[in-house]
């Protein structure tokens, strides 16, 4: 968590002095989400499908800072060579993409092919409670549950998509939804690392053996601005919900003395990864 | 001096003051946010009432636009980023277009879709590219692209007043914020407008006043901003160049608009942001010669960006996407 907390400051600090373009969606605030639910998957085999706020799920998954920094730098070292950026990432199980929604029905898939192989893996999307808007995902919703597809839907609901709040866009309770066509829903505090994890296991445990699909439904809350500029929730909002910042939650747990010492190599990992990407010449 | 963006703001200011029938829909386009481009500015604070914000959902932004457009509003969507525009190609290829066709009576359906296209800006390749050719020949489908040498919110404007059916206004996001080409103030460049009988608002450049073109190009869109760079740059060179903007860019080019072709000396360029394959020039190269414009095929090219995504890094976004450089050794290529 503390890794992903300094990559993506060193990423929006490397935006705003000029060093990087494009967008950069941080997860600040909602890295409890990331951790708690790949920590409980198995990396070997399950597939990954993730978004555009999917830094802390990469970082998650791979450990790669150099890997994830190069790339949304432009470099040839990044983990796609450059050309996807931000949202667009690759690695062995891990994929993400930039388009709402697309990557629902992709996973469901990659639930079949697994399911048809006999293989135990399963399959798991990351949305947010925006990408609830695309059709798409209702569509893939239907099939999924009627073929009794292993995956997992990950919904992170931080209350926004871009500008606009979640009460502004959609009707009735966004969790209830996936519901009506045979999902099993678990509802999450999204910023309480220890929940996330034990509901994620259980969970996990259960479509691997069962073979149908679940929702897990995160609340949470970003910290930063949706990309890297404009933000008009209030500053109270935001200083309210920071007060339960899931770093501090854990810190809380587990003593400062530890967590410090745990941040403190954490910062140090990022810093050095940056200056030698900030001394390599493209 | 006016930039693209806000000619295009204004022009949705004016359009929504003079029709009350003008509803505008699309995703974050209320303030204080105004949209991600700004094109929606200051909006919703004016006429809360019809300028709605939508959930993620283009495919019913279109669909909506389609529903009001037949009870007599006149809605002007926003697609966010003109990539997304595939999840709504349905809506506009089966419906709203064929609404207008297939139902032989006075159904009409004007719905104009706004959209940004092009890269330039690192966002990588799922928001970066020019899609628009997915809409030629569809048939009651008009696009729609300015250039800096339009006054882009005229052609808006104009959209809305003279046109009843499916429009899609494809806006160039690498040139939002640079400052429009208009009459008098092109520095030493000459502009001038014609408009051919399809309502084709074409506008030509001259970078001598007495131009007898050594070089014509013809394109559209964002790469007007370089091409106007590059006329400037060549009057020290006493390169003589025309440029032409046609703003319908779905439509074939008439013979009238090509007029100003005859006589050129050096060469022709059809130039176009997007992939060229099965492209817009290859349309515009299929006319001139069918319409007898090139007597010589040696003093033609046809540039277009890379058969490639857009990627998000810098130096290899330049590569892919077609510039100033290969238009300017294009020309130096044709001169010598
Ligand atoms: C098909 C599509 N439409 C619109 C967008 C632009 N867009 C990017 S992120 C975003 C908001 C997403 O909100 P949510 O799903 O809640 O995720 P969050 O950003 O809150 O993590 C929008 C509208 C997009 N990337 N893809
Ligand atoms: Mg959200």
């Amino acid at each position: 968590m503390c890794v992903i907390r300094h990559t993506e400051e060193s990423l929006l600090e490397l935006f705003s002095k000029g060093l990087l373009r494009g967008t950069v969606h941080t997860c600040i605030g909602q890295e409890a989400c990331a951790v708690g639910v790949i920590s409980a998957l198995d990396k070997k085999k399950d597939i990954l499908f993730s978004n555009h706020r999917g830094h802390g799920h990469y970082l998650t998954y791979s450990d790669d800072v150099h890997g994830l920094i190069a790339e949304i730098m432009g470099r040839e070292e990044g983990v796609c060579g450059g050309v996807g950026g931000s949202q667009h990432i690759h690695k062995n199980n891990y994929y993400s993409n930039g388009i709402q929604g697309a990557g629902v029905p992709i996973v469901a898939g990659i639930a079949l092919a697994e399911k048809m192989n006999n293989s135990d893996a399963i399959s798991v999307a990351f949305i947010g409670d925006g990408t609830f808007g695309e059709g798409v995902i209702y569509e893939t919703f239907n099939i999924s549950a009627l073929w009794k597809l292993p995956m997992l839907v990950v919904v992170e609901h931080n209350q926004y998509a871009q500008s606009t709040p979640s009460y502004d866009q959609h009707a009735g309770v966004l969790h209830e939804r996936a519901k009506v066509f045979g999902y099993e829903v678990s509802v999450v505090d999204g910023m309480d690392l220890e929940e996330v994890y034990l509901t994620a296991k259980r969970v996990i445990d259960n479509v691997r053996k069962e073979k149908i699909p679940h929702m897990l439904f995160l609340n949470t809350y970003r910290f930063a601005p949706h990309s890297k500029g404009d933000d008009f929730r209030s500053k109270q909002e935001i200083d309210r919900n920071k007060k339960r910042d899931p770093l501090s939650l854990v810190r809380d747990k587990i003593g400062k003395e530890i967590f410090d010492n745990i941040n403190e190599d954490a910062l140090s990992r990022v810093n050095d990864v940056v200056a030698k990407l900030m001394g390599a010449k493209h | 001096m006016k930039t693209y963006l806000a000619s295009l703001n204004n022009a949705m200011h004016e359009i929504m003051d003079s029709f009350e029938n003008v509803v505008v829909i699309g995703e974050d386009i209320r303030d204080p946010y105004g949209g991600a481009f700004k094109v929606t500015k200051g909006l919703s604070k004016k006429y809360p009432n019809r300028v709605l914000n939508t959930p993620i959902s283009e495919s019913s932004i279109v669909g909506i636009g389609t529903g009001l457009a037949l009870q007599g509003y006149r809605p002007i969507v926003e697609i966010m980023f003109g990539d997304f525009i595939t999840l709504a190609v349905d809506q506009v290829l089966n419906s709203a277009a064929k609404f207008g066709l297939m139902y032989g009576d006075n159904v009409n359906v004007p719905l104009i879709i706004r959209t940004p296209m092009g890269g330039g800006r690192g966002y990588g390749p799922t928001h970066s590219q020019s899609i628009e050719k997915m809409f030629f020949g569809m048939p009651g489908v008009k696009v729609i692209s300015p250039s800096l040498a339009h006054e882009p919110g005229g052609l808006l404007k104009d959209s809305i007043i003279n046109e009843d059916q499916v429009i899609i206004f494809v806006e160039y996001k690498n040139i939002y914020n640079n400052k429009l080409m208009l009459e008098g103030d092109g520095g030493s460049l000459h502009r001038y407008e014609v408009v051919d009988d399809k309502d084709n608002k074409v506008i030509y450049v001259d970078n001598f006043l007495e131009c007898k073109p050594d070089i014509i190009i013809i394109t559209y869109g964002g790469l007007s901003a370089d091409v106007l760079r590059i006329m400037s740059d060549l009057v020290e060179e006493e390169i003589n160049v025309r440029a032409i903007f046609p703003s319908t860019i779905s439509e074939m080019i008439t013979p009238d608009t090509l007029m100003p072709l005859v006589p050129v000396e050096h060469g022709i360029i059809v130039a176009e942001t997007g992939a060229g394959n099965y492209g817009w020039g290859a349309e515009v190269m299929a006319s001139l010669f069918e319409q007898g414009f090139v007597k010589d095929n040696s003093k033609v090219r046809r540039l277009s960006s890379q058969e490639n995504i857009i990627p998000a890094s810098q130096a290899m976004e330049k590569e892919v996407l077609l510039g100033y450089e290969d238009i300017m050794s294009t020309i130096m290529e044709l001169m010598s």
